[in-house]
């Protein structure tokens, strides 16, 4: 896994708060995404486009209409060139970034795609979907089958991960599946709820997950054994996304609530995990944290997404 | 500064100019935009790469802004032109003439006078002329220079001549020549000379430098021999070697064989006679090399110079360089092969195995390869049951792993049952026991483990049977699945019904996972509980994409890529399908040949060995009415068209049945209803296709000629092997009646356990003993077959005793009245069985016969087919 460089000091929790709201215009947002360097945010919406945002500076930079329901996920290449999204529709499209030009239309999935990543490469996205599938694509092949086919969930997929090496998905039939390409090996743990949403910490030890049943859990990686969990917020029917800080620092996730709930990795009694309010009247679906800077939060609620950040700095520096 | 002072000193060279007091040196450095290179005329040489490399002006223009201009002739009678010749100079620019440009105009030595040579001059190194040697004149002129290391070793006290390294005592004489003397002629006198010269010097404690390396020259090759062949040469004896190669070149080659005598007129011989041929190997040189030299003078081999060098000047050698001293650990160094690798092996890529792994089952492959290593014949398990005479530890495991997968099915299987509508097809309907390996094979690949069926396959299968079982499955499986099944491959049935009228409740949380594993997930106890491991193939574009060499992983049953399915893929397996049918009979069809036999024997009411019945079923449907019966059973479970012909035969032989209709009917009834349930279950498309296939590659009464062959192979070799006539004899004695169903047990076994693995009543013989005479000692005893057969199969008569018996032949009816004549009544008349022994014929061609036969019956009865098919519902209808 890339390392990635941490740059200023880590801000006190306190201290975050809104720097940005913006009203995408797009209907309900379905999943916020930083770009690969954290500059820009791409918003996913229900009214079947894509908008690629400066969320510093609140500006709109283009929109991608093409999906013919609502976009379920939207990743952006390293390169920055290419983008891809998974809709309702049950397609996933593959954008040139810069024209806004469909390259590919992969209709693989015979339910709704989910969930929508890029390899590290761009050579290949995998997608996920709720037809139980996980799909590889090649994004320079001009062919239309997938790649390959990953069939082993027996319920939808709810998040798709792509690491360096390994492949990781989360299903509402209670198990991360871990795919190790490198090893070819696949490593399943069973969870106990249905999973929404499940990440790799950047230090490549630590497996986090969002339970429907109200807990983030931390595993460890190689042992499958439980490391801490995360407590406190409403997961509802929703499905929620949680992430980690840029230096593992923090656990960051929505709530049905409406809120953002923030824990500090190490479990600390004292420490009380930090509610940010985003908007009571719809739930936090979507968090993304900032790639790279520590305290940099994008939200999505309802129409908005919020931009969170350490009120000391400057927007010139973001 | 006086004028005096000047006078004083001698300047040499320019001095530099006065500093000007105005002129302040600067203290910042130039800027980087500053630093430009100039021409000697204060021009820009050169521009920013992305401005386009050069400024409009006239550079490279010969100096002028037209640049060069063509030179015009003009010539009159006055002034003529002067035929001007052109040189390069003339197209170049003054830079081109100055310090730095192609043509400098400088003095410097040419290359005549330059330590390098050129190559031209490489080839003319001998020089001729009164003096040998190169020109003095020239060396003389030659300019010095020096490499700096050559400067180096000079003042370290190096000489040109001199080899480098430290200094050595004189050479030590040559050991003394023991034996014959040297011929006269090599010049001993000189030796001796030297020899005793340097022993002077070492005494004297004089050192001298060691020899000078000589450098390597490479000869180029003027001649057109091939490589390494020197011709035959006359040369004065007074040159040592070629002219052209002196130095080490020439004192590698063997000395000149001298010819004439001592004084003139001596001419050396140099070189080889005739050359070696491309696939001669070379002998010894036998022209050139005789030379003492190769002789051994003293006792225990040449004496290792440098050993001697080094025990006389050993301080020396140890202060070569101060403190530094030898390394000894580098002179010795340990060279360790790699290992041999086993034969078997096969490069895979190492399994991660972590401390939390179960001990899996040992490589069964790489066991079986040892196995067959170390002895010739592989045991099989059964045989080392009977020799040991308990369970072994593999054994032991192998159950392990059977329960381990019948444990794995039970649910699975109760699951699909309750679920699934289609479990009712049944492809092996015939083979109750196939069906239901089939269903735990369904079972397992729905667990992903399809490989498991290998444990839960039978023992007596060998591995071929095993790995030709589970392809069928595999067929079986892919063919007989209806669209419904491709469809819920997709999907997973719900856990609960859907209420259709009330939307709005909750569904309820899904569970992942068995019992064990949600407890432990439920009790936050994660880790070895609640994780899983199992191999997975990732396909090769996405290893590629992926940028990993494709990983090997070992039993993984999704290859993700979807294969290809072709026509023939259908063909391939139906066959075996066939196959299988025929060689294993289910339970009901083997009762029903219990049901026969009896009849059978009573009918022929004669030494009824069990040989004789078994023969009777080799010999073909038309000759004995039952045995027609027990094979149009046995076939009846087929589905094939030329099968049903071969049942039709049999209702031609009906009327010969008279003698146990009774026996045979209810046998008939119940062929006739498993070929009905058979047929519900089978899919008419692969007969279809067989025989399209057929129609197309094939011609019809090939295949079925093979076929038959086939199982006639399958049904004469257990019963020639396995079962010898005493044993036979010995089971006739005790219960007659039971022979039949041994014979038909005989026939299901596979020819390789059936020879090897004795077990149940077979277990404590010693068949080995009594196999040898066994094989030819008992004399089919068959007449009425024989009888019928006599038109026949009358050619190549073997009489089967003249293997091992010496003299006269005992009378047969003897031997077989002492086998077989205390139960039942001997009726074999000597003079008949003569008859018989001389109408006996070898298998092959008996089969040939037969296969003859069947075709005319098939050509015969193809029309009545239909025909016979009627007659048999009647039948049924009685």
């Amino acid at each position: 896994m890339a390392s990635k460089q941490i740059c200023g000091p880590q801000p006190k929790p306190e201290s975050i708060n809104c720097l940005k709201e913006i009203d995408c215009k797009q209907g309900a947002i379905r999943a916020v995404r930083f770009n690969v360097d954290g500059s820009y945010c791409l918003t996913a919406g229900a009214d079947k486009s894509v908008k690629l945002w400066n969320p510093y500076r609140s500006l709109l930079l283009k929109s991608y209409a093409g999906h013919g329901q609502d976009v379920l996920d939207v990743h952006s290449s390293c390169d920055n060139s290419q983008m891809v999204s998974a809709g309702a529709d049950r397609s996933i499209l593959l954008w040139d970034v810069s024209t806004g030009k469909i390259l590919r239309r992969w209709r693989g999935h015979a339910a709704a795609a989910t969930a929508v990543r890029f390899c590290e490469t761009g050579a290949c996205a995998v997608s996920g979907g709720r037809d139980n599938a996980v799909r590889v694509w090649d994004t320079r092949a001009y062919g239309l089958k997938p790649m390959q086919e990953i069939n082993q969930a027996t319920d939808a997929i709810t998040s798709v991960r792509v690491y360096e090496y390994e492949i990781l998905t989360a299903s509402v039939d209670c198990k991360v599946r871990l795919y190790d390409v490198r090893v070819g090996k696949l490593t399943s743990d069973i969870v106990g709820a249905p999973i929404t949403c499940a990440n790799l910490t950047n230090d490549g030890q630590g497996l986090l997950m969002s339970r429907s049943d109200d807990i983030v859990l931390l595993l460890c990686k190689d042992s499958g054994e439980l490391l801490a969990e995360y407590s406190g917020h409403k997961s509802g029917d929703c499905v929620l996304e949680s992430c980690v800080d840029a230096n593992d620092s923090r656990v960051i996730s929505g709530s049905a609530c409406g809120n953002i709930w923030i824990w500090s990795m190490v479990e600390d009694p004292e420490k009380k995990p930090i509610k940010l309010l985003h908007n009571s009247a719809y739930a936090v679906c979507s968090v993304a944290a900032h790639p790279t800077q520590i305290g940099i939060l994008l939200s999505a609620s309802g129409r908005t997404i919020k931009l969170w950040g350490d009120g000391s700095k400057q927007e010139d520096d973001l | 500064m006086s004028d005096s002072d000047d006078d004083e000193f001698v300047v040499y060279g320019t001095g530099l100019e006065p500093l000007d007091e105005d002129d302040i040196p600067r203290k910042r450095a130039l800027t980087l935009e500053d630093q430009v290179v100039k021409d000697a005329q204060g021009r820009r040489r050169f521009h920013g790469a992305f401005t386009g490399g050069f400024s409009a002006g006239f550079f490279n223009t010969v100096g002028s802004l037209e640049g060069w201009t063509p030179s015009s002739f003009k010539s009159s009678r006055s002034d003529r032109m002067e035929s001007k010749t052109q040189r390069p100079e003339d197209f170049m620019d003054d830079e081109d003439t100055g310090e730095f440009g192609i043509a400098p105009k400088v003095l410097r030595a040419t290359s005549d006078f330059s330590h390098l040579k050129r190559t031209r001059e490489r080839t003319q190194r001998t020089f001729d002329g009164p003096i040998p040697g190169e020109p003095v004149l020239k060396l003389l002129l030659e300019p010095v220079r020096e490499t700096a290391g050559a400067r180096l070793l000079r003042r370290m006290g190096w000489r040109p001549g001199q080899g480098v390294g430290p200094r050595e005592a004189p050479r030590p004489p040559r050991p003394r020549v023991v034996g014959c003397a040297p011929p006269p002629g090599l010049g001993g006198e000189e030796e001796d000379e030297e020899e005793e010269e340097a022993a002077a010097l070492a005494a004297a404690g004089v050192t001298l430098a060691p020899e000078d390396a000589a450098p390597f020259l490479a000869r180029p090759k003027a001649d057109a021999f091939g490589l390494g062949y020197e011709p035959l040469a006359r040369r004065p004896v007074l040159s040592t070697g070629p002219a052209h190669a002196p130095g080490p070149a020439a004192a590698q080659r063997p000395r000149a064989l001298r010819l004439g005598g001592p004084r003139g007129g001596s001419v050396a011989v140099t070189g080889q006679a005739f050359g070696v041929g491309a696939l001669e190997e070379e002998d010894e040189d036998i022209y050139s090399t005789e030379d003492m030299s190769q002789y051994d003078f003293a006792l225990g081999g040449p004496a290792p110079a440098a050993a001697s060098r080094a025990s006389a000047a050993p301080a020396q050698h140890d202060n070569y360089l101060h403190n530094f001293c030898k390394d000894l650990a580098a002179a010795v160094k340990d060279f360790f092969p790699p290992p041999a690798l086993p034969r078997a092996f096969r490069p895979e890529g190492a399994r991660r195995r972590s401390r939390f792994d179960q001990p899996g089952p040992p490589p069964a492959p790489a066991q079986g390869a040892s196995h067959q290593c170390q002895a010739p014949r592989v045991l099989t398990t059964d045989d080392r049951a009977v020799l040991v005479g308990g369970k072994e530890e593999e054994e032991l495991e192998r159950e392990q792993l059977r329960a381990a997968a019948l444990k794995l099915t039970e649910g699975l299987q109760q699951e699909q049952r309750g679920s699934k509508p289609l479990g009712s097809f049944v492809p092996f309907a015939a083979h109750p026991e196939k069906q239901r390996r089939y269903e735990q094979y369904l079972a397992l690949k729905r667990a992903g483990q399809p490989e498991k069926l290998m444990h839960l396959q039978p023992l007596n299968m060998n591995e071929w049977e095993r790995h030709r079982e589970k392809a069928e499955f595999e067929q079986a499986a892919r063919l007989f699945q209806p669209l419904s099944a491709e469809m819920g491959e997709r999907f997973v049935s719900a856990s609960q019904p859907d209420d259709a009228t009330n939307t709005m409740t909750p569904v309820e949380k899904l569970m992942g996972g068995t019992a064990e594993q949600q407890n432990a997930a439920k009790m936050k106890m994660f880790g070895k509980l609640t994780r899983e491991e199992e191999p997975w193939q990732p396909c090769d574009l996405l290893c590629k994409r992926f940028n990993i060499a494709k990983p090997i992983v070992s039993g993984s049953a999704n290859t993700g890529s979807r294969k290809n399915v072709s026509v023939f893929d259908y063909l391939k397996a139906v066959p075996q399908n066939k196959l299988q049918v025929k060689t294993a009979p289910s339970a009901e069809l083997s009762a029903a040949t219990t049901a026969i036999v009896p009849s059978a024997s009573e009918a022929q009411t004669e030494p009824g060995t069990h040989e004789t019945v078994l023969k009777s079923t080799e010999l073909g449907t038309e000759t004995e009415p039952h045995v027609t019966a027990l094979k149009s059973t046995e076939l009846g479970t087929e589905t094939e068209p030329h099968v049903t012909a071969l049942t039709s035969t049999e209702v031609k032989t009906e009327p010969e049945l008279a003698s146990a209709p009774e026996n045979i009917q209810p046998t008939e009834s119940k062929k006739e209803k498993t070929q009905e349930s058979s047929e519900d279950f089978f899919f008419p498309e692969p007969a279809e296709k067989i025989d399209l296939f057929k129609a197309i590659f094939l011609s019809s009464s090939e295949s079925e000629d093979e076929e038959e062959k086939a199982k006639q192979d399958k049904e004469s070799v257990p019963v020639i092997e396995v079962h010898p006539p005493v044993e036979v004899s010995h089971l006739v004695a005790s219960a007659p009646a039971e022979t039949p169903v041994i014979s038909s047990e005989a026939r299901k076994r596979p020819p390789v356990v059936a020879s090897s693995a004795r077990s149940g009543v077979f277990a404590n013989l010693d068949l080995d003993a009594l196999n040898c005479p066994a094989t030819s000692t008992f004399p089919a005893s068959e007449r009425k077959n024989s009888e019928r057969d006599e038109p026949k199969t009358s050619s190549a008569t073997v009489p089967p005793q003249d293997n091992f018996v010496y003299g006269p032949r005992p009378p047969t009816s003897l031997s077989s009245g002492a086998s077989s004549g205390r139960t039942l009544p001997s009726v074999v008349a000597p003079t008949k069985h003569n008859s018989l022994t001389s109408e006996w014929v070898e298998r092959t061609s008996l089969h040939k016969k037969k296969k003859e036969k069947k075709k005319k019956k098939e050509k015969k009865h193809k029309d009545k087919k239909s025909k016979s098919k009627h007659k048999k519902h009647k039948h049924d209808k009685k």
